[in-house]
């Protein structure tokens, strides 16, 4: 069984940008080099446990918001701003997992997955949209039916909150304001009963 | 931002919802007050198109600066507090990703307007009332794309990093 | 919340309100997970008491002092408040959601001043930390012979200097700072804050400050420190663990955390258990 979760559209998270998620109950930050690659990390640095969903990228590292510490796409700490010359010690680095990108959708997985995460690579970006509801009934109000050409992505993020990430499949592209209602309906309903 | 010179004297109390505009000789109080005057001093920035959302913007930032004012207060924001901040954040996205589906990067049009600055601080500091940006990709994107506008200040809560 | 039974957290003082706004009608705090009522009686005395006893109040440095256990020292004396051509900007309370000793942690920090507080208290590329000094000193913890480079020290300044500093940590949940005051050189500034906890990980902190700056307006003092706190305030509560965790493993320190490194290794010989993460 799969276990690629979606975290978010890819265009949501452009080069140079993190974004704080929660996959299977930890905290995970996702961020792109301004190279493009794209890295899935604990959201939590080794030094003062700050949240590095809240840091910056520059160049191919990712920077600690507190003290500026900088990691290199290994998740390795290569620079203390504070010691400039220091020496850093192995214990400096951040745990790392894995992500993929797949039909305009980011997915990260917690273990090493031999399969990559499934997806329709003509797939456009619809929104991600997040709803106050339990994940259950987020499932069983979308098996009641999605429009043609609708694919959703579902992520559970807490146990009254879950987020879909939405796709089009290319040639219902012009119906994207009408799936933004149905989605909005869909929202509306879902929340209700929680 | 504006290209206006102006003076923004500090306000006691960190919840302060009446900021005060000095320009030349006029105080002017108040977040809608002020935002009229710019308008006629910058009319760029206040297009007629721009005008129905200044008060969209204005019942937003209400809703979340109370559950900022509340958690700075007590640490803990009342639920129906939080829904109702919760429930502008979403308009604001809903609004934004529309917005940008029509092309459009900002929240009255294709140009920024006096509406980004009635909105901006509080979307920025609505983490500090638990209603954070990671649900709200449209928003994201629309802070962006703000912080890179020539003459955008940072203020305190957003750091030149976040 | 559970009322706190830890005996090293209830045997010392905690400021819990501000002198200036007490009056006749009562107010209630949470101190420790105990709820605590504090007023100012009829002779204008302020008085503080639980469900079941009276509780000791000391007024003074603009707060209200109390304790729900048995102090076994004075509250910390601070010389600069008897000073009186300073001025004394008592800055509010904050409710912060995280453990008292991340509080103290970060205002004994100097390392984030370029990132946190940046073209206020620190700007790239002047990020290093030298060298400084920790020791006891009658039971309270000192770190001094620090020094970093600040582009706005204070409300008065416009241009960058380098700021000497000093830090005091007279009791778990007091912190203090001591710079040099930028209008009068050869006299120190001194700031206060003042930790309430409410639970393990939910404070209420009040920065007090004695500065010597006949210039500045109260209120351009007033906001150049609350836009310091509400900085710190984001850090503070995107921190994990929220508790301060005391086992010397459980995070990787730097050498310009000597004072911080000092402060965890103090709390765990006190025993302090309220609020700490302790070693599995």
């Amino acid at each position: 069984m799969s276990m690629w979760v979606p975290v978010a559209l890819s265009r949501d998270v452009p080069a140079g940008t993190t974004l704080g998620t929660i996959v299977q109950d930890r905290e995970i930050v996702v961020w792109r080099e301004e190279g493009g690659a794209l890295h899935a990390w604990e959201d939590r640095c080794p030094h003062r446990g700050m949240r590095l969903s809240r840091g910056f990228v520059r160049g191919d590292r990712l920077g600690c918001l507190y003290h500026g510490w900088r990691f290199d796409a290994g998740g390795a700490c290569r620079l203390m701003p504070a010691h400039p010359d220091g020496r850093i010690g192995a214990s400096a680095r951040v745990g790392s997992y894995f992500c993929a990108e797949a039909g305009a959708v980011i997915f990260v997985s917690l273990e090493k997955d031999g399969c990559g995460p499934q997806g329709d690579g003509t797939a456009r970006p619809l929104r991600s949209m997040t709803l106050l509801a339990p994940v259950a009934t987020v499932r069983s109000a979308i098996a009641a039916g999605l429009p043609d050409g609708l694919a959703v992505a579902v992520q559970q993020v807490g146990a009254c909150e879950t987020v879909l990430h939405a796709t089009l499949a290319a040639e219902h592209a012009g119906l994207a304001a009408e799936m933004d209602f149905f989605l909005r309906d869909l929202r509306t309903r879902t929340e209700a009963g929680a | 931002m504006i290209g206006l010179a102006h003076a923004v004297v500090p306000q006691d109390g960190l919840a302060a919802d009446l900021p005060l505009l000095v320009d030349a000789d006029r105080r002017i109080i108040g977040l809608p007050a002020i935002l009229a005057h710019l308008g006629t001093r910058a009319p760029d920035w206040l297009p007629p198109a721009a005008v129905p959302w200044l008060s969209f913007c204005a019942h937003a930032a209400r809703a979340l600066g109370e559950a900022r004012a509340q958690s700075l207060a007590c640490g803990v924001v009342a639920a129906d507090t939080w829904r109702a901040g919760w429930a502008a954040m979403v308009a604001v996205e809903d609004h934004l990703d529309a917005q940008a589906r029509a092309g459009f990067g900002w929240i009255a049009g294709a140009r920024p307007s006096l509406a980004e600055p009635a909105l901006l601080p509080a979307i920025a500091l609505s983490g500090d009332g638990d209603i954070d940006h990671r649900g709200f990709p449209a928003v994201r994107r629309w802070l962006r794309m703000a912080r890179a506008l020539p003459g955008f200040v940072t203020m305190p809560g957003m750091g030149e990093f976040v | 919340m559970k009322p706190c039974d830890d005996p090293v957290a209830l045997d010392d003082w905690y400021a819990i309100d501000s002198a200036a706004t007490l009056d006749s009608m009562a107010r209630r705090q949470i101190l420790l997970g105990h709820e605590v009522r504090v007023w100012r009686d009829e002779s204008g005395v302020a008085r503080a008491v639980t469900a079941s006893r009276d509780l000791p109040v000391i007024e003074r440095y603009g707060c209200i002092f109390t304790s729900l256990g048995r102090p076994a020292r004075a509250l910390v004396e601070i010389a600069e408040a008897a000073e009186a051509d300073r001025r004394v900007v008592v800055c509010g309370w904050v409710a912060i959601r995280s453990s008292a000793g991340r509080i103290v942690e970060n205002f004994l920090d100097m390392a984030h001043f370029p990132y946190v507080h940046t073209d206020i208290l620190g700007a790239e590329p002047h990020t290093e930390v030298g060298r400084y000094a920790t020791d006891m000193r009658d039971g309270e913890l000192w770190a001094t012979g620090c020094q970093f480079w600040q582009p706005r020290a204070g409300a008065t300044q416009s241009e960058g200097m380098m700021m000497e500093l000093s830090y005091r940590v007279p009791s778990p949940h007091i912190v203090m700072l001591y710079r040099v005051s930028p209008p009068a050189p050869h006299r120190r500034d001194a700031i206060a804050l003042f930790i309430q906890p409410i639970s393990e990980t939910l404070c209420r902190a009040q920065p007090v400050m004695w500065l010597v700056d006949p210039v500045s307006t109260h209120l351009a003092m007033l906001q150049f420190e609350q836009v310091i706190f509400m900085q710190d305030r984001i850090i503070l509560e995107n921190q994990r663990p929220l508790r301060i965790p005391l086992d010397p493993a459980a995070e990787v320190p730097m050498p310009a955390d000597a004072a911080s490194v000092a402060y965890r290794r103090w709390l765990a010989t006190l025993g302090l258990r309220y609020g700490t993460e302790r070693a599995a």
